[in-house]
């Protein structure tokens, strides 16, 4: 069921429990950018371009676009959900320098916000999802 | 950031055995903003020499860099790479060389400039769809009527610069024209193939 108050959209499931703010949930972050928090959070201060590609293909268990990975980076560094630094580059790289990524506590945050959300919208709902499409 | 000749190419400025094909990093470089050039290219590399090479041959190898390249250059392209300026200057460039040719004609009323102005406003159409395209960032399901406005302007470039090359009288300011035509339709048709069709609002999730 959609509600409207004020200018703020808000759907409530069907027991009543649960009241979901769409301006909020409008933010939720994709799955991608959630794997790589996620990644970044795990690899800890190891995290640059590279190893950062590479642990995501494994947790996702897929080869993963260098390009998605660069991309959502960005995005997430836009947002102010994470944060780079440049240090010097090693003789593999020609000495080009290495982007190291760490989560802002604005990113800790958004994680932990989305992990909440996505438990709270399946709580109710019967798994797997049955029923004709 | 630049890069410097010696970081792209190798102390010795040669391209060596242990790199990728020098025409792919340059198109990565080349597409690439200034504040990703550097880390970006330099991670492609590493990965290329330490795992790719190593494993697959050169041959797998090189394939896999051009994959990450295409990823990288389709994903990145709107993000201030330096071949959106270049467009977007050729753009401007016909726009400004159409209308002056349109003013010339208008004026001088030689034979046929009713036809011929009407090129030219289709023309500047085709140029203004794309800066429209460019700015944005190749939304709005505009890539195929871009992509074919493109083909079509690369058409008319060489079909501009043959006519030049056989009339009597040989003009240099259409060759060069002509020449800018082709690179922009040429561009023009490689950012529309390589663009993303993108909702309108990346982070919005529809739930109603």
């Amino acid at each position: 069921m959609n509600a409207y108050y004020g200018m703020t959209q808000y759907i409530i499931d069907a027991n009543s429990i649960n009241v979901y703010n769409v301006g909020i949930m409008a933010d939720i972050l994709g799955g991608f950018e959630q794997a790589v928090l996620l990644t970044l959070m795990k690899l800890g201060p190891n995290a640059y371009g590279r190893a950062i590609i590479k642990e995501a293909a494994v947790s996702l268990k897929r080869d993963v676009a260098a390009g998605a990975v660069y991309a959502t980076l960005d995005r997430l560094e836009n947002k102010g959900l994470i944060s780079s630094s440049l240090t010097s580059g090693t003789p593999v790289r020609d000495g080009r320098a290495r982007r190291y990524f760490k989560l802002t506590a604005a990113g800790i945050r958004a994680l932990n916000e989305s992990k909440t959300t996505l438990e709270n919208l399946w709580r109710n709902a019967a798994w797997p999802v049955g029923g004709k499409a | 950031m630049t890069l410097h000749f010696s970081k792209r190419f190798g102390k010795k400025g040669c391209a060596c055995d242990d790199r990728p094909p020098l025409w792919a990093e340059s198109l990565l470089i080349g597409f690439l903003p200034p504040r990703g050039r550097e880390a970006i290219s330099g991670d492609l590399l590493e990965e290329y020499r330490e795992e790719r090479l190593p494993t697959l041959g050169r041959m797998r190898a090189n394939f896999w860099y051009f994959r990450q390249v295409t990823s990288i250059v389709s994903l990145q392209r709107f993000q201030g790479g330096p071949m959106k300026g270049v467009l977007l200057c050729l753009c401007f460039f016909s726009l400004a060389a159409l209308a002056w040719l349109g003013i010339m004609e208008t004026v001088l009323h030689h034979p046929g400039f009713v036809f011929r102005i009407a090129v030219d406003l289709l023309l500047a159409t085709q140029s203004l769809l794309t800066i429209l395209f460019l700015i944005l960032r190749g939304r709005s399901g505009m890539k195929i009527p871009v992509a074919i406005g493109g083909g079509w302007i690369v058409a008319f470039g060489i079909s501009t610069i043959v006519s030049i090359l056989r009339a009597a009288h040989f003009e240099g300011y259409i060759l060069v024209i002509g020449f800018a035509l082709i690179l922009q339709g040429a561009l023009t048709v490689f950012v529309a193939a390589l663009s993303v069709d993108r909702p309108a609002s990346p982070g919005h999730i529809d739930i109603g």
